[in-house]
């Protein structure tokens, strides 16, 4: 869904310094939480290689030399309480992992598909990677497939947009332009030929800004409006809908949603 | 040359000229704006820019070169004729390797897929720049620098570009500066079993071990092995030391990845000067490393290379990082140049700088040493946002009214013309850093995604060491040798340098004292270095242990036959001396000068910069909370602030200040 060419341009620096932090691909592939109370064992095929602690020095006992059964382990360790999460990594597995997503060039694959490919290889298997509780990657409730598939739904071309507000101030305004289920052009409300008197979540600046994505790039199938506390609501929101219709009742956030998007 | 470096900068052609420089792509600017965002550079103070030459921008087909005649915008000859119309220095990149975020590195995609170039991993597949990091926006796989048809197609690009540049090199033209490849280590062979297991790597690794040992009789005796030739020898491919018989083995790898990067800089700066790139100095820029498979001190000391240079893309949240990096600089290399320092950031990272985060990471690299720098990038484009001008050649006011009022700063304070007072240089010992390489695992692809806790890549092993080298190999803890002397330093309010235990003699002589960890083994050279350093005068400083062995553990005596226990010893016209942890307080103490200004405010750092004519008080709080603090002069000072919110000037033995976080304030001091 990333076109290898993209154009990522006229990036407003305090729109992608509030975004930055959202969107980072480790959030979706990492094992651990940052800061989190971690054990990590790792073994090569059963032979024990090394224990980590990520807070004290002191190892844990009764982990054998010989590990025969990780999930039975990563359980009985995690039932001790004394962690947050418990790993235990079969190196031949990762190893394994780096050598079939490296086997050939790979051109066929944008780079979230190689991403999702590696994914795959990496959690795919329990016996490589045991860990408990499951590992946390997310991207705050939506999955991979879903984005993959809304994008290619989308119409080509089309555009999508997000324009959060603090106070007065715009905290975020991103645009993306899709065409043939890959996001061709990245940039932000500063790269927008528009004008509008009092931005905010208002139906004068949602209707300004429909035009001015039309007019300069492709019709808008989905645009948001909303406050940064609507924002932050909203990404951690198990039910994003309810979010934002909440949100809409109380004049904090507003949307243009196109029917084939739906 | 019509252009040399110099300790203040360059000279060209008689005038004395500081590297203070923006980054400014030309091909990704429309050609209409160019003389404006030129206008804008020039009135934000800069008289230099710098601009990579992109390969498969400009290649656009095995063979065919676009310099303009399809887009007008890759017209660099044009952009030539336009710095020089402009009065505006220009230092080029050529590459091969670019990144500049573009798709493949800037690599033509026919080179990357000739199976002949591409690099593989230990596990023998490919070697695929995604495999550590995010690159977007596609994987590419890696090419190998040891492969001839690599070689074969850069010096066809370089058939192509050398001439251009050459017609504009100064005095006559603009091109102040060239520099011979970007960032090579880059692509993550800095993991000793991460890469490059291609055939052509290997070949060069047997080749490698056929210059150093000369027979396969020697070899044997070190390895202790009954190798045929040396067209047997594998590499490892992973840490398997079990005893110290089997360490030459992993060594020499870790050596030749050295060799590797070394010699790739190499060849690529003996290309441009067989194509006519003569009369400029030429340059290398560092990723972020300085420990193997980065040498370099050894790399500057190479007659193909000028100048070496380490890139800065840090926050004020990385402090020490930026500041022992800038040390690192100003101990080791002949003009201390961050040749990329970030001046806003590349699209995919997650953290976009403040302008006053912007403010107080340049003005903590100038404090700490850093005499040349070019700002990445001064103006904005595709991938890449919060620089102080845009594409469309507008200000963003928040960000150019620093680099205007820095502008302003070092024409009245001219960069490079300051110097820090560091009598004792630290040295990392670099057969500790590749103890460390050696000893590490997980070298796989895309294991970084996962976040693990770097401990779990250490392998411990049981050679019998007198000393913890596993932990005095670790140049980031604070609990070994060398972070106790950190430690005192700080304590003691020391300013000082940082260079490697590969310094030049003659730059190591500056020093009157050099503080080493040292362990069980050591090069013999390195050591015999040292022991010349004493013999001619210096105090040198080691421990936690003295080495009785050299780097392949067998037995050497050079610095344990000058001291055999801890204590002070008489070599030369200096001394020896061996000071155990605990002991470094009173060690330090005894033999290192005090300073001449001292604070109350222990978070609080203060450098002294002097002059010609004139000295520089940096006052840094590299925490985020305020601080007050009161500084006391050996003798009263008259003080001006001159980058300070503070409106009046100060004389006394004291001055007392309010620091906001992450702020810097700077004040010209003079005895009164």
């Amino acid at each position: 869904m990333i076109d290898p060419h993209w154009q990522v341009i006229d990036l407003d620096p305090v729109t992608w310094r509030h975004l930055g932090p959202f969107f980072e691909p480790h959030r979706y592939i990492a094992a651990a939480q940052p800061g989190e109370h971690g054990l990590f064992v790792l073994h090569d095929a059963g032979k024990l290689l090394r224990v980590v602690d990520t807070q004290t020095n002191t190892l844990p006992s009764g982990i054998p030399t010989q590990i025969s059964d990780p999930e039975t382990l990563a359980q009985e360790l995690y039932g001790r309480g004394e962690w947050q999460r418990v790993h235990i990594i079969n190196r031949r597995h990762l190893a394994w992992v780096a050598q079939q997503a490296q086997a050939t060039p790979r051109r066929d694959l944008t780079l979230d598909a190689y991403y999702h490919l590696v994914y795959t290889l990496m959690w795919g298997n329990r016996e490589g990677y045991v860990c408990v509780p499951p590992h946390p990657g997310q991207m705050y409730g939506w999955t991979y497939s879903e984005i993959r598939r809304y994008i290619a739904d989308l119409p080509s071309p089309a555009t999508l947009a997000l324009g959060v507000y603090l106070d007065a101030a715009l905290f975020i305004g991103l645009v993306l332009v899709c065409q043939g289920g890959q996001i061709r052009r990245v940039t932000t409300f500063e790269g927008l030929n528009w004008n509008v008197a009092h931005p905010g979540p208002t139906e004068q600046t949602l209707t300004a800004l429909c035009e001015a994505l039309g007019a300069q790039f492709a019709p808008p199938a989905a645009v948001l409006l909303c406050t940064e506390s609507v924002f932050s609501t909203w990404l951690a929101a198990t039910d994003k809908w309810a979010c934002l219709s909440e949100a809409r009742a109380n004049a904090t956030a507003i949307w243009h949603y196109a029917d084939q998007a739906t | 040359m019509a252009v040399t470096l110099t300790e203040q900068g360059l000279d060209i052609d008689g005038k004395a000229v500081p590297v203070y420089s923006g980054s400014v792509h030309y091909w990704r600017l429309e050609r209409e704006q160019w003389p404006l965002i030129l206008d804008k550079v020039q009135s934000l103070g800069f008289g230099m820019i710098e601009t990579y030459i992109p390969w498969s921008v400009h290649e656009t087909a095995p063979g065919v070169f676009d310099w303009g005649a399809s887009d007008p915008r890759k017209d660099f000859e044009a952009f030539c004729q336009l710095c020089e119309a402009s009065g505006l220095y220009l230092m080029v990149r050529p590459g091969p390797l670019i990144n500049a975020e573009l798709t493949d590195f800037g690599f033509p995609e026919w080179v990357l897929l000739d199976p002949q170039i591409q690099a593989h991993n230990a596990l023998g597949t490919l070697h695929l720049d995604a495999a550590w990091g995010f690159h977007p926006p596609r994987p590419y796989p890696v090419p190998s620098y040891a492969s001839p048809a690599f070689f074969k197609a850069v010096g066809e690009w370089f058939d192509a570009v050398c001439p251009i540049i050459a017609r504009h090199l100064a005095p006559k033209g603009c091109i102040v500066a060239v520099q011979s490849d970007n960032e090579t280590c880059y692509m993550f062979q800095d993991q000793a079993y991460a890469t490059d297991y291609s055939p052509a790597s290997i070949t060069a690794y047997r080749g490698f071990l056929r210059e150093r040992y000369g027979t396969i009789a020697h070899l044997n005796a070190i390895y202790t092995q009954h190798f045929q030739d040396f067209d047997t020898i594998d590499p490892p491919r992973d840490c398997q030391i079990c005893t110290a018989a089997d360490v030459p083995w992993h060594r020499d790898w870790v050596e030749y990845k050295e060799r590797y990067i070394h010699q790739s800089v190499v060849q690529i700066a003996k290309m441009l000067r067989d194509r006519g790139v003569l009369g400029v100095p030429l340059f290398h820029d560092v990723a972020w490393q300085y420990s193997t498979p980065l040498d370099i001190a050894r790399m500057e000391s190479d007659s193909a290379l000028d100048w070496v240079g380490l890139n800065l893309y840090r926050g004020p949240h990385d402090y020490t990082g930026t500041i022992q990096r800038m040390r690192y600089l100003a101990g080791t290399t002949r003009l201390p140049f961050v040749p990329e320092f970030g001046s806003g950031i590349w699209s995919h990272h997650p953290r976009t700088p403040t302008a006053a985060e912007q403010e107080f990471t340049t003005l903590a690299a100038l404090m700490h040493g850093m005499r040349a720098v070019n700002f990445y990038m001064l103006v904005e484009r595709e991938r890449w946002q919060g620089s102080p001008i845009t594409r469309h050649g507008t200000y963003r006011p928040e960000y150019a009214d620093f680099y205007q009022r820095l502008s302003a700063f070092l024409k009245h304070y001219p960069l490079g013309t300051f110097s820090r007072q560091t009598p004792v240089v630290t040295l990392l010992n670099y057969d500790l850093g590749r103890y460390a390489a050696m000893a590490s695992t997980l070298h796989y692809a895309h294991v970084d995604l996962l976040k693990l806790p770097e401990e779990l890549g250490v392998v411990d092993l049981e050679l019998g060491f007198r000393w913890d080298v596993a932990r005095e190999a670790d140049h980031h803890r604070s609990d070994n040798w060398l972070g106790n002397v950190f430690l005192q330093f700080k304590q003691r309010q020391l300013d000082y340098d940082i260079s490697d235990s590969h310094i030049n003699p003659d730059r190591l002589r500056r020093y009157p004292i050099a503080c080493i960890p040292t362990v069980d083994f050591m090069d013999a050279s390195d050591q015999q270095r040292l022991l010349d350093y004493v013999a001619q005068g210096g105090c040198l400083i080691i421990g936690p242990g003295v080495p009785s062995l050299d780097s392949n553990l067998r037995s050497c005596a050079i610095l344990s036959k000058a001291i055999q226990e801890p204590g002070e010893v008489a070599f030369g016209s200096g001394k020896i001396i061996w000071a155990l942890t605990g002991a470094l307080s009173t060690t330090l103490a005894q033999h290192v000068p005090a300073p001449t200004i001292r604070w109350d405010a222990p978070e609080v750092e203060v450098v002294e910069q002097v002059g010609k004519t004139q000295r520089l008080l940096f006052i840094a709080n590299p925490k985020d909370q305020k601080q007050r603090v009161t500084l006391t002069f050996d003798t009263p000072r008259h003080l001006l602030p001159v980058w300070s919110e503070a409106a009046t000037s100060s004389r006394g033995k004291h001055l007392t200040l309010d620091l906001a976080p992450y702020t810097i304030q700077v004040w010209e001091a003079s005895h009164d």
